[in-house]
């Protein structure tokens, strides 16, 4: 169960709720891909999951994921409200945007103060600031797959579980 | 070769030769001298120096360990690698004794190439995993 809800934690990408009509060419797409993801870190920190539904493709993939994630917007869900209520005051601060053709890559910091009970360790009411590494995959003008890191390693420290 | 090729080549060997086969002159080689590590490692240097201590550990830690790149990415000087690390513990990490398990971790970085040198590195690796799987985190 630990294991999952570590590995549980990704950031995806944010594609506009009006999505261009089919007319639109390929590469205007493409030159909003930079844009479109930062959408993303800011439904996290407003805590507006309703967005999570417009901006991922319904096969959306998370990589890594536990077993039996569900595809598409759906699999994000219990990850936005466990994060969200274990860290209220949750803030992802973007540092960087890169872009490769389809691939758009987001350094970002995640910072939060531990509230409830995290991976059965329990609040000491400290404060999380790490590293986050995003990849989010485009096709059809939107994610359809995301590779995430996170320094959790820090986390744990920054936490204090390592306390005796 | 287009610049990102090049870029991404400069990457992969680095990976490929000095991390994964201990090639420590191809290092010195790749490395600009004035590099700065932005997320380095806890109790490690942000220069060259300490990514040539770290690298040492961790082929001092695990003497088989190797990347699988699974795939790059380029932006301009700045390439993304998204790999995934293999070895065998059979010497101290991160204060844990040697186990003789066999373990592996993701780790995405981002690296600047300017000139053919790497200049810059942001990385987040994946230790959390590697401490689950050497049995090192109690509940």
């Amino acid at each position: 169960m630990k294991i999952y809800l570590f590995t549980l934690l990704c950031f995806v990408a944010y594609l506009p709720a009006n999505a261009k009509d089919k007319s639109t060419d390929k590469k205007e797409n493409m030159n909003n891909y930079k844009k479109d993801v930062t959408l993303w870190y800011e439904a996290f920190t407003k805590k507006d999951a309703a967005l999570l539904d417009k901006i991922l493709h319904e096969t959306w993939v998370d990589i890594p994921s536990p077993p039996g994630t569900a595809p598409g917007p759906a699999g994000v869900k219990p990850l936005f409200a466990r994060l969200t209520t274990t860290f209220p005051d949750l803030k992802l601060t973007i540092e960087d945007i890169l872009q490769d053709g389809n691939k758009v890559v987001v350094r970002a910091r995640m910072a939060g103060t531990q509230k409830e009970a995290f991976m059965d360790f329990p609040s000491k009411n400290r404060r999380i600031d790490i590293q986050v590494v995003d990849i989010h995959e485009f096709k059809d003008g939107k994610i359809v797959r995301t590779w995430h890191t996170e320094d959790w390693m820090s986390g744990l420290r920054q936490l204090g579980v390592f306390e005796k | 070769m287009s610049p990102s090729d090049a870029a991404k080549a400069v990457v992969r060997r680095n990976t490929e030769e000095v991390q994964s086969r201990g090639n420590f002159e191809v290092f010195e080689e790749l490395f600009a001298d004035d590099f700065v590590d932005h997320t380095p490692q806890p109790n490690s240097k942000a220069d060259k120096d300490g990514v040539r201590d770290l690298y040492h550990r961790l082929r001092a830690a695990f003497p088989d360990f190797y990347a699988d790149i699974h795939w790059q990415a380029a932006d301009g000087e700045l390439v993304t690698t998204y790999k995934t690390y293999h070895g065998t513990h059979q010497g101290m990490f991160l204060g844990v004794a040697p186990t003789g398990r066999k373990i592996h971790f993701e780790t995405v970085d981002v690296m600047r190439v300017r000139n053919g040198k790497i200049t810059e590195h942001w990385g987040v690796a994946n230790l959390f995993s590697v401490m689950q799987q050497l049995g090192a985190l109690k509940t």
